[in-house]
């Protein structure tokens, strides 16, 4: 049994008089310690899922249908929809913890770092305050903080992005969590310190054995730390399957699209094709197939009309697209 | 290169300082820009590569004089920009433009799309009436966005759009070079590949210079004739594209290239221990020193000369053995 199975989730935002359908019926599983990659552009509703599962959205501004079930380190199964929030309270940190984009924005400025690690630790487990301080030291060090004592007394401003993004994983890490939700980690870091972060949660996961969830926009970078991908476009997900397979041989249009699109270092001037117009708005949704208005196979009478569904085309890979067999075979 | 360089960076130099109380005592100075100097040929494209703070951005504006440099020349057609009084400056803001980062922040929100393009046009007294609606109509067209969006305003365009917008009026003037700073930065992974294709066609035909200013090494390759990398605002690397890319001779440069994460996780990955030290004090002799895993005792000496290794392509390093 999977660590945590989603069921159909569905969400949608209400905006004053309009409503975005952002999720629309996705389906997965994340294994223990396993690490699976969910990407798209913005607007695919990667963001949105990850913030699902910790139950984040207002009930009053988001309606989530489906079923989100977790297996707790209790022991105890729990659907996180319709969970009380007192529940979903020890469920978050102590089963599912998440670090954001911009760590910034997710520390609070006036405190100082050690204040709240200690802060964070404490709420997970009682300990004295002296114990949870060498905790905090010890999770620093683990996470190559070159001078952790220092760096526990400091305030959030005075240390540099990647110093920050390692307190906040220290922080998730504080309830031990089995799966850690990674939303864009590494984007607002330069690429050296992306690579230190990138390699250091590599090291953290194979010790842990803890489960991620990696959101990214990145292709070349999640395939350095997922094994499974899930690609997501408009609030589906359009294509699943093992990496890099998938990578090197995609079935989706999109995915084909994607790769087609990327300037990879190396490959010199090879050209690239961008993807013609725009990401579609989830308030005005083409009919069909939502990808068919950008597809260089779509055909009419049938990718404008019929949604495809997620049919299987291999072991564990999952294809959107009426046509991927005739494109798999170089008929399309 | 045989043909004379349209833009020649010499010593160039910025700091800024820090200034602390009341008198404004200046407490300490930034060392943006250190000793740069680099050539850019009619119709070349110019890949400046760095990571944040390394100075590429006052690079750039620099030679736009957008920033005043502390000391050095800048060179275009042999006449020093750092000169230039208000009135050259106006004549050069005619063969030089600028394209920003973030097309939120670059464009005037109240103002039509027409107007936006218009701009330049008018201040440079290039164009009035019908003809320069014909002129602004015209350079939408060559940025595939059509008439319709003449009257249309910055907060109705999609991120692509904008972008599109903000090369439409850098072209309007019809500039002999141009920076371009982050271009495709904030744009999705999709949208980044019509904006970059559109630079490269339009760089084609219209045959500009451009100093292109990334953090992602892959675009610049696809798109630079060569690469010069800066760290800590001095100049570690410069030489052709793709040997830069497929053989980098700077310590520093090969660390940046086997960062860059790829989908087949071929490359041989060196992580750089550490972060960019503080351009306040930076390290003595080569600035890289403290993170190169090849530093040697002498590194720490003498600040390592420019010196070319092979025809065109320079380095920055002590050693010839590595990498």
């Amino acid at each position: 049994m999977p660590l945590i199975a989603v069921r159909d989730l569905d969400v949608v935002f209400h905006t004053g008089a309009s409503s975005v359908n952002s999720v629309r019926g996705i389906s997965f599983t994340i294994g223990k310690s396993e690490v699976l990659a969910l990407v798209g552009e913005s607007g695919s509703g990667k963001s949105t899922t990850g913030l699902t599962l910790l139950g984040l959205h207002p009930p009053a501004k988001a309606s989530v249908k489906g079923a989100i079930r977790i297996r707790c380190k209790d022991g105890s199964d729990l659907d996180v929809i319709g969970a009380s929030e007192r529940r979903m309270r020890r469920l978050r940190g102590n089963d599912i913890a998440m670090i954001f984009q911009e760590p910034m924005s997710s520390l609070n400025p006036v405190h100082r770092i050690g204040y709240q690690i200690v802060e964070a630790l404490r709420t997970h487990r009682s300990m004295p305050r002296s114990k949870a301080w060498a905790r905090a030291l010890e999770l620093l060090t683990w996470l190559g903080v070159p001078s952790p004592e220092k760096c526990l007394v400091s305030h959030p401003h005075q240390l540099s992005g990647g110093m920050r993004q390692r307190v906040m994983i220290a922080m998730a890490l504080s309830g031990e969590p089995a799966l850690l939700i990674a939303d864009e980690p590494t984007t607002a870091l330069d690429v050296t310190i992306q690579a230190q972060i990138v390699d250091m949660l590599k090291a953290l996961q194979r010790q842990t054995h803890m489960a991620m969830l990696f959101v990214s926009h990145d292709l070349g970078l999640v395939s350095q730390v997922a094994s499974r991908v899930l690609v997501m476009y408009a609030g589906q997900i359009v294509e699943e399957g093992p990496l890099p397979d998938v990578f090197v041989r995609p079935r989706m249009p999109y995915t084909r699209a994607l790769m087609r699109s990327r300037a990879e270092l190396g490959a010199g001037r090879r050209k690239i094709q961008p993807i013609p117009g725009n990401v579609p708005n989830l308030a005005r949704l083409p009919s069909g197939c939502t990808f068919h208005p950008r597809c260089p196979h779509s055909v009419s009478g049938l990718c404008d009309t019929d949604p495809p569904v997620l049919e299987r085309a291999d072991e564990g890979w999952f294809v959107r697209c009426h046509r991927w067999r005739e494109i798999d075979a170089g008929e399309a | 290169m045989t043909t004379s360089p349209l833009l020649q960076v010499q010593h160039l130099r910025k700091y800024f300082y820090i200034t602390k109380g009341l008198f404004s005592r200046v407490a300490g100075q930034v060392h943006a820009i250190e000793d740069v100097s680099f050539d850019i040929a009619p119709r070349e494209v110019l890949g400046l590569a760095g990571e944040s703070g390394s100075g590429k951005t006052t690079i750039g504006r620099a030679v736009l004089r957008l920033v005043e440099a502390t000391s050095g020349q800048v060179l275009f057609d042999g006449k020093n920009v750092l000169d230039f009084d208000a009135r050259t400056l106006r004549d050069f803001r005619r063969s030089a433009q600028i394209i920003f980062q973030d097309p939120y922040a670059s464009i005037d929100p109240t103002m039509t799309v027409a107007d936006v393009v218009a701009e330049p046009l008018r201040v440079q007294s290039l164009a009035r009436g019908s003809e320069l609606v014909d002129r602004v109509e015209k350079l939408l067209a060559d940025v595939s966005l059509s008439a319709d969006f003449m009257r249309r305003r910055p907060a109705e365009l999609s991120g692509g759009q904008r972008q599109r917008v903000v090369i439409a009026r850098a072209l309007a003037v019809e500039p002999r070079f141009i920076v371009a700073d982050e271009p495709v930065s904030a744009l999705d992974v999709s949208i980044q590949a019509q904006i970059i294709r559109l630079l490269e066609d339009l760089e084609e035909q219209r045959g500009f210079s451009m100093l292109f200013i990334s953090h992602d090494l892959a675009i610049m390759e696809y798109l630079s004739d060569r690469i010069a990398v800066v760290y800590l605002g001095r100049l570690m690397e410069i030489g052709p594209s793709t040997q830069v890319v497929s053989r980098p001779r700077h310590p520093y440069t090969e660390a940046l290239i086997s960062a860059v994460p790829d989908t087949t996780n071929e490359r041989k990955r060196i992580i750089l221990k550490g972060e960019v030290p503080s351009p306040v004090a930076p390290p003595s002799g080569c600035v890289f020193r403290t993170r190169c895993p090849y530093a040697l005792p002498a590194c720490s000496q003498e600040v390592p000369a420019m010196r070319e290794v092979l025809p065109g392509h320079w380095k920055a390093c002590l050693r010839d053995d590595v990498p």
